[in-house]
């Protein structure tokens, strides 16, 4: 009797052990699938460029599924986050050896654009503080004010805010202490309310 | 404390927004990068079988390439041992076949004869 429940139950592990097998690639793409939208925008914030944006978000989800795709559903969103991070930082360092050498050469033609008078002349056809917040514009606006954010500030503020991670896995996605992501948020959230009530 | 929750959630809205509003072509690309993703997640299909698989390829070749490179030249045909392999089945049981051991006998004379012939056609 009990060698036959002892069975049965090895059976019924081994089945729920199958269909979890079968049902993780179809968790798998169902986080992503729900993620990878957010994930565009944060990266092209940080890039300013849809297609390095793709490149990265593509990058981040290969990392990551090929890693982490094993590890507990919950953790997900923090892992892919760490990673897109990690991709997010390491494309702007490129950028700033890159900013370094360019400037190096060709420091001469930017003195001669910086004082050009026309470019710095206001545009008369620019539209007053309140409507830059109404519809097109304010998202225009709020784009303009988060890539002017430091990069841990503006990760700080998307993965908190947007993303809606809590401080531990904001802390694990940024690689750094829950203190530090608090600081972050808090002058994220200062420098932001500040910038869009210029706009107000 | 309300004011600026309201702002965040204005700020989330758009950000919803803007990311609801991404064109075709970034949404196709970011399909194929999932697609690539999930096949990147099932064990057994990496792509270290896929180099495995090269560098058994490649080491063929070089094997082959060096089988091919050897001399033929350094290979001993003056043996009498390959000099009998390279001969025809007629002719090797023209030499060691038991009926013809007198033949085997006369070699000398035979090779004499031989040279006789060429002098006189000569």
């Amino acid at each position: 009797m009990s060698e036959t429940v002892a069975r049965m139950d090895a059976q019924q592990w081994g089945q729920a052990k199958a269909d979890t097998a079968r049902q993780e690639p179809l968790a798998l793409d169902a986080f992503l699938r729900d993620i990878e939208r957010r994930a565009l925008r944060m990266a092209e914030l940080s890039t300013g460029q849809r297609d390095e944006a793709l490149d990265l978000v593509q990058d981040a989800m290969f990392a990551f599924a090929r890693n982490y795709a094993s590890k507990p559903a919950a953790e997900w969103g923090a892992l892919f986050h760490r990673v897109l991070d990690n991709r997010i930082t390491d494309w702007h360092r490129r950028q700033q050896v890159r900013g370094r050498w360019l400037s190096h050469w060709f420091s001469g033609s930017r003195q001669d654009d910086d004082d050009d008078p026309i470019a710095e002349a206001p545009d008369l056809h620019e539209p007053g503080p309140l409507s830059r917040l109404l519809g097109e514009n304010a998202t225009r606006s709020l784009d303009a004010a988060l890539r002017a954010l430091p990069l841990r500030q503006r990760q700080a503020f998307l993965l908190r805010i947007w993303e809606g991670l809590d401080v531990a896995d904001t802390a694990i996605a940024m690689r750094c202490s829950a203190g530090s992501v608090k600081t972050h948020l808090w002058r994220a959230m200062n420098t932001l309310r500040t910038a869009l009530e210029e706009h107000q | 404390m309300k004011q600026q929750s309201s702002w965040l959630q204005q700020a989330r809205d758009l950000l919803d927004a803007s990311a609801r509003d991404i064109d075709a072509a970034s949404l196709s690309r970011l399909n194929r990068a999932r697609q690539n993703a999930l096949q990147a997640s099932v064990p057994g299909r990496q792509t270290r079988p896929r180099l495995w698989g090269a560098g058994f390829a490649a080491a063929c070749a070089v094997v082959l390439a060096v089988v091919v490179s050897i001399p033929h030249s350094a290979v001993p045909t003056g043996a009498p041992v390959v000099a009998l392999q390279n001969a025809s089945s007629d002719e090797s049981d023209l030499v060691v076949g038991d009926d013809n051991l007198e033949i085997v006998q006369d070699l000398e004379f035979y090779a004499w004869l031989d040279t006789e012939e060429d002098d006189v056609s000569g």
